[in-house]
């Protein structure tokens, strides 16, 4: 029973640190209703867990007191300064559903409930989640914190844990033993699927905010959900779906940002591209296309680009902060990731790295027709692009579908340029991958069907 | 006959639908994931992790984590350290850590296991035994 009421507190401590962190960005109520308390979730799981980050460089061990502490003085600070209170953003309201809503609405309950149910009912198992996520959350559990040699200790005693991936996952969990007070994985396994959930519910109050159509919004809500791989990730314990919601949920705002010229949304795209960073390496290259679309968008469109973007610098140092020092640590320890690194760019491995071409696109096509993982999203996608290619020019859609392409050649030039077996590589990671674009395609393709 | 619109959305809708039931349901049955749920619920924390890790080799676990201690480092033999079952047992095992020069040895399924510089601890059935650095 403790340990359930210590969750209960840590969801909580999630919630108001998220809840504070979304007032400075939105002081404006953007966000409202369920759109808010999924943002507050997900900004505040990162918040925390970028807090428990420094606290380890300070050398402060964890514990729910002192994680709380600074928030005693950061929440009355904020109120004081922005009087959230002004802003209604909660007027709950049962809506009237008419039966197409009621049956999607029913189909993302089951899914969200179900992701919940297949990773409460188990602890972690996975490949991935014993062999890195669940196993970095133990280390940092009983040491108390990051342990100062825990770039060299990882890889001395665990083969394969890599620790150079950023820590959101592992910190995540680890926050629920700490608030739990014991080692529980049946109870750290529900960090995952409540992503997820707090996840959908803003995905779908964003589509529904630019679509003005709740039925669209559920539909498409529905669709990502019932992507086999999408739920499958929501529940095994791997951080590809944190990372392609938290990129989907960056794209989304920067297009209403765009759309909208409104500083909250940029703001919110920033910090959710920030999260992506937090989450997987992989992030890396999705802020290299977030820059790409931003610059872009400023050299078309300079006078929207500052309105949107003064208000917004306060972000900028943020995510070079979190880089930076991420990335200084890894280097100080010599740490490197043995699938993809800068190292590999070379001419040589270009060159040879070209006969790859065909295995990749091989590979996509395999994921196009492979209706067990997905459905038909895929061909819906290609569909969706032919029929309406000449929407994708005009408009801000283009920006989204230029994320979308970056996404591929990014990707497809790591698989040609890594020096790792590629049939190897492509079988292990393939899946996962497309699950980082998969929120952005369908984010499109809601688009595309709009008008 | 020109298929409007609509009709088109309505009719990969339904596919979409049929695909999805069609998946869920399969996994439910013929992937057995629904006599594995029914089996799960029906257990406890220990007898549901136990039913996930295999019996005998999370009893095995939980003996060898009875009798190394905490920080102590092991070598485990006996399974394939880039299987699944290998990164379970280290994942359950820690804080005792994985290491080339072990103070213990833990020998699954590996009856009469010996290594010179180490002494049999403790034997558990068909399961396999704990050997102590001398």
């Amino acid at each position: 029973m403790g340990q359930f009421i210590g969750f209960a507190f840590w969801a909580v401590t999630v919630m108001a640190m998220g809840y504070t962190a979304l007032v400075i960005a939105d002081p404006h109520g953007r966000a409202r209703n369920f759109e808010a308390l999924g943002l507050s979730f997900l900004i505040g799981t990162g918040v925390m867990t970028i807090e428990m980050f420094f606290m380890s460089l300070l050398g402060i061990r964890f514990s729910p007191g002192r994680i709380v502490l600074p928030w005693c003085l950061i929440i009355p600070a904020v109120s004081f300064i922005l009087k959230p209170w002004r802003v209604n953003r909660f007027e709950f309201r049962f809506p009237v559903l008419n039966r197409i809503e009621w049956l999607l609405s029913s189909g993302i309950l089951f899914e969200a409930l179900y992701a919940l149910f297949r990773a409460g009912i188990k602890p972690f198992e996975s490949y991935d989640s014993v062999a890195i996520y669940a196993l970095k959350a133990k280390i940092f559990y009983f040491a108390g914190m990051v342990p100062k040699d825990f770039f060299s200790m990882l890889p001395a005693h665990f083969h394969g844990a890599h620790p150079d991936y950023p820590f959101y996952m592992s910190l995540g969990i680890t926050s629920i033993y700490c608030f739990i007070g014991a080692f529980n994985d049946f109870l750290g396994a529900l960090f995952l699927p409540m992503i997820f959930c707090a996840f959908l519910a803003v995905f779908h109050a964003v589509l529904k905010n630019i679509l003005m159509s709740r039925t669209r919004a559920l539909l498409y809500t529905f669709m990502l959900v019932s992507v086999q791989q999408f739920n499958a990730y929501a529940a095994n314990g791997y951080t590809d779906l944190p990372l392609g919601a938290f990129f989907g949920l960056a794209v989304m705002y920067l297009y209403m940002a765009f759309t909208r010229e409104e500083a909250a949304y940029m703001r919110s795209g920033m910090i959710f591209t920030l999260l992506a960073l937090w989450t997987k390496n992989e992030g890396l290259a999705l802020l290299l296309i977030m820059i790409f679309v931003v610059t872009l968008f400023a050299v078309r469109h300079r006078q929207q680009f500052f309105k949107l973007i003064k208000p917004s610098a306060a972000c900028i140092p943020g995510i070079f902060l979190m880089t930076g020092v991420f990335l200084f640590m890894k280097v100080k320890d010599k740490v490197i990731n043995e699938n993809f690194n800068l190292s590999m760019v070379t001419a040589h491995n270009l060159a040879s790295g070209l006969s790859k071409v065909p295995m990749i696109l091989y590979e996509y096509q395999k994921h196009l027709f492979g209706f067990k993982k997905w459905n038909l999203i895929w061909m819906i996608l290609v569909l969706a692009l032919v029929i309406f290619r000449r929407k994708i020019r005009s408009g801000k859609i283009g920006y989204v579908a230029l994320a979308v392409g970056l996404f591929f050649i990014f990707y497809s030039a790591m698989y040609v340029f890594s020096s790792v077996d590629s049939d190897y590589l492509l079988r292990t990671t393939g899946s996962r991958f497309m699950l980082h674009i998969l929120p952005v395609c369908v984010f499109l393709i809601a688009l595309l069907e709009r008008e | 006959m020109k298929l409007s619109r609509a009709l088109f959305i309505k009719l990969l809708a339904a596919l979409w639908v049929v695909i999805w039931m069609n998946f869920i349901l399969r996994d439910l049955t013929l992937g057995k994931k629904f006599s594995e749920y029914s089996s799960l619920l029906r257990r406890d924390a220990e007898q549901r992790r136990s039913l996930i890790y295999g019996d005998e080799l999370y009893s095995f676990l939980n003996f060898s984590s009875g009798n190394v201690p905490s920080g102590a480092s092991y070598e485990l033999a006996g399974l394939d350290p880039f299987s699944l079952e290998y990164r379970r047992a280290a994942y359950y095992l820690y804080p005792r850590v994985p290491s080339g020069s072990p103070d213990y040895i833990l020998a699954y399924h590996s009856q009469g296991y010996s290594r010179p510089g180490y002494a049999v601890l403790k034997e558990k059935d068909k399961a396999g035994l704990i050997l102590k650095k001398e």
